[in-house]
């Protein structure tokens, strides 16, 4: 179990750093070594660190205790073969830890990505409409059992492609220099992360590690199945690189389009949640 | 009164252990799943902040900062 | 029919209105307690403002009245999340929720800016409209099963709701402050006092992480 967080630390931590590395050579340029993420963390855990004068200091400093609470939670539930729905409400969960990144500081950059964080919340449906179609077809919203009617069936992936699309999306829209990540654009500096510095930043990334393992893990195993460990490790790096891949080659929309794309994608799979319903 | 880096040592040894003592008492069996998970879901948040935290702090105290003219 | 997340880990029976614990409730109700402790515990941030075009910031002041008052709103806002994740049949249910979206006015109605009134002005429309169908959603499940504990209603002695009282249910508590209604809510995060605002957001998906489980189950 140990073992299992660490490596979900710091694969999470290389995957991003290979999301990067990946971006960096499709726009032509050499990009940061693959282990940059990594050095991250060392480079923040080693600063000088205190609580702004003007923050919460409670809220300030719960929220990264928060942070890395839950996707450790998430991890367990993913190993355990739990529920589904405790991952949605994880994943829903982290929305909360953006606002109190964002709110709790006083900075405006910080607010303001906090506020873009609320109205981006549409982006959260698809995945409730992926689990609830997963759901309609295995009957159960439990990993392990799922996980055994794809022995059984087959991949999901193949059995319901757009509610596979819908998680994909979901996790494009977490991940970083994407279309969707209006969080963290560069005119709010760094949006909701712009005043957690020095170790509270290393434990975001620690918790950042964590949360683009998870997100990949979950992906592979309700969509896919068990599989031996390498391959899962390597499954999780192909679909990386297609996220790399779409976040290299479109721009970052505007806070308004991008609630609009994300709406319209909700609208789609609930449309097809319906179908879905109705056929079965 | 103890000085912060000896504080967070301590905090980060004690939070340490009792994530490693979860880890093995679930290896080996004498707890389930969720009773180590619930252990450690708390326990390594606190042992990662206060190791970083431990890193950090300065033995001795820091410059005069720079007050402006 | 979709099983309830683990048997209860604790049931508390007055005949059809009860109280009971799943893994899932229980989780939900303890980051409630958590972050409602949040907002007893830590002071206020104090918001910092740019001049454009400036290099001028100020601090704003807030006053400790207002404050006290919404303190005292957020914690009323957590007791009710409490109330709606541990209680164990309908009726009470839709009562905190219709508590939540209460409070959640109630939170940043004393804040001094215009943008967070004219949200909080709309989001208490929406979440007054919302009460309707939430109500209404419980009556319906009352009047066709006879019954309104859901632990009855998920073991199957009883008739299963209509889907007309699920679909109720489930718009009622997006009015509290789901998406697509969540984006009302959005300007209501200028207000300062970032544990209360959060509480605001925190609430609203809570409720609806419970009306999920609700509606899978009944």
């Amino acid at each position: 179990m140990l073992a299992e967080l660490l490596l979900a630390v710091v694969y999470g931590l290389l995957l991003l750093g290979i999301h990067r590395k990946v971006i960096a050579r499709i726009q032509k340029r050499p990009g940061p070594p693959i282990w940059q993420e990594v050095l991250h963390i060392l480079k923040f855990s080693f600063k000088t660190t205190w609580v702004p004068a003007t923050a919460s200091g409670v809220l300030f400093v719960g929220v990264v205790i928060i942070a890395i609470a839950i996707w450790t939670a998430a991890l367990l539930v993913v190993i355990a073969g739990g529920s589904l729905m405790i991952l949605f409400g994880i994943y829903m969960l982290h929305k909360i830890v953006e606002h109190g990144f964002g709110l709790s500081s006083g900075s405006p950059y910080g607010k303001f990505g906090g506020v873009r964080s609320v109205i981006s919340a549409a982006s959260e449906i698809p995945l409730f409409v992926s689990v609830s179609v997963i759901a309609l077809f295995t009957g159960t919203l439990m990993i392990d059992e799922i996980v055994a009617f794809e022995g059984a069936n087959g991949p999901l992936l193949l059995l319901a492609p757009p509610a596979a699309i819908a998680m994909y999306l979901v996790i494009l829209s977490k991940m970083p220099f994407g279309p969707f990540s209006i969080v963290e654009s560069k005119e709010l500096v760094s949006g909701y992360k712009t005043e957690h510095f020095g170790i509270w930043r290393a434990g975001l990334e620690v918790c950042n590690g964590l949360k683009t393992f998870v997100l990949l893990n979950a992906f592979v195993l309700v969509f896919i199945g068990a599989l031996p460990l390498w391959l899962l490790l390597l499954l999780m790096l192909a679909i990386l690189v297609s996220l790399s891949f779409v976040c290299a080659l479109t721009p970052m929309l505007s806070p308004f389009d991008s609630v609009t794309v994300q709406m319209i994608i909700t609208g789609l799979m609930l449309v097809y949640a319906i179908v879905v319903w109705v056929m079965i | 009164m103890m000085a912060r880096k000896q504080k967070m040592a301590i905090l980060a040894l004690l939070s340490g252990s009792v994530c490693l003592l979860a880890g093995v008492l679930h290896t080996i069996g004498t707890f389930d799943l969720v009773a180590a998970g619930i252990v450690l879901i708390i326990a390594f948040p606190a042992f990662v902040l206060s190791l970083f935290a431990l890193w950090m702090a300065g033995e001795h105290a820091g410059d005069i900062p720079f007050m402006g003219y | 029919m979709i099983e309830l997340e683990g048997a209860p880990l604790f049931t508390l029976e007055f005949g059809d209105i009860l109280v009971y614990f799943t893994p899932y409730t229980a989780s939900l109700f303890l980051l409630a307690l958590l972050f409602t402790a949040i907002v007893v515990l830590s002071r206020p941030e104090r918001q910092v403002e740019i001049l454009f075009g400036t290099d001028a910031c100020y601090a704003k002041d807030t006053s400790i009245e207002e404050l006290r008052f919404r303190r005292f709103m957020s914690i009323a806002c957590g007791l009710a999340t409490m109330g709606a994740m541990v209680s164990g049949d309908v009726f009470d249910y839709t009562l905190f929720t219709a508590l939540v979206g209460v409070t959640n006015v109630g939170i940043v109605a004393a804040v001094k800016s215009r943008h967070v009134q004219n949200a909080a002005f709309q989001y208490g429309i929406v979440a007054l409209a919302g009460t309707l169908p939430l109500f209404g959603g419980a009556a319906i499940v009352v009047a066709s099963t006879g019954t309104l504990s859901i632990l009855r209603l998920a073991g199957g002695t009883a008739p299963g709701a209509p889907l007309l009282a699920k679909a109720l249910l489930t718009l009622g508590v997006m009015g509290e402050g789901m998406a697509p209604f969540y984006a009302a809510k959005a300007e209501m995060f200028r207000a300062p006092g970032a544990p209360y605002v959060i509480m605001c957001s925190l609430s609203s998906l809570l409720i609806f992480l419970r009306v999920i489980e609700v509606v899978l189950v009944i």
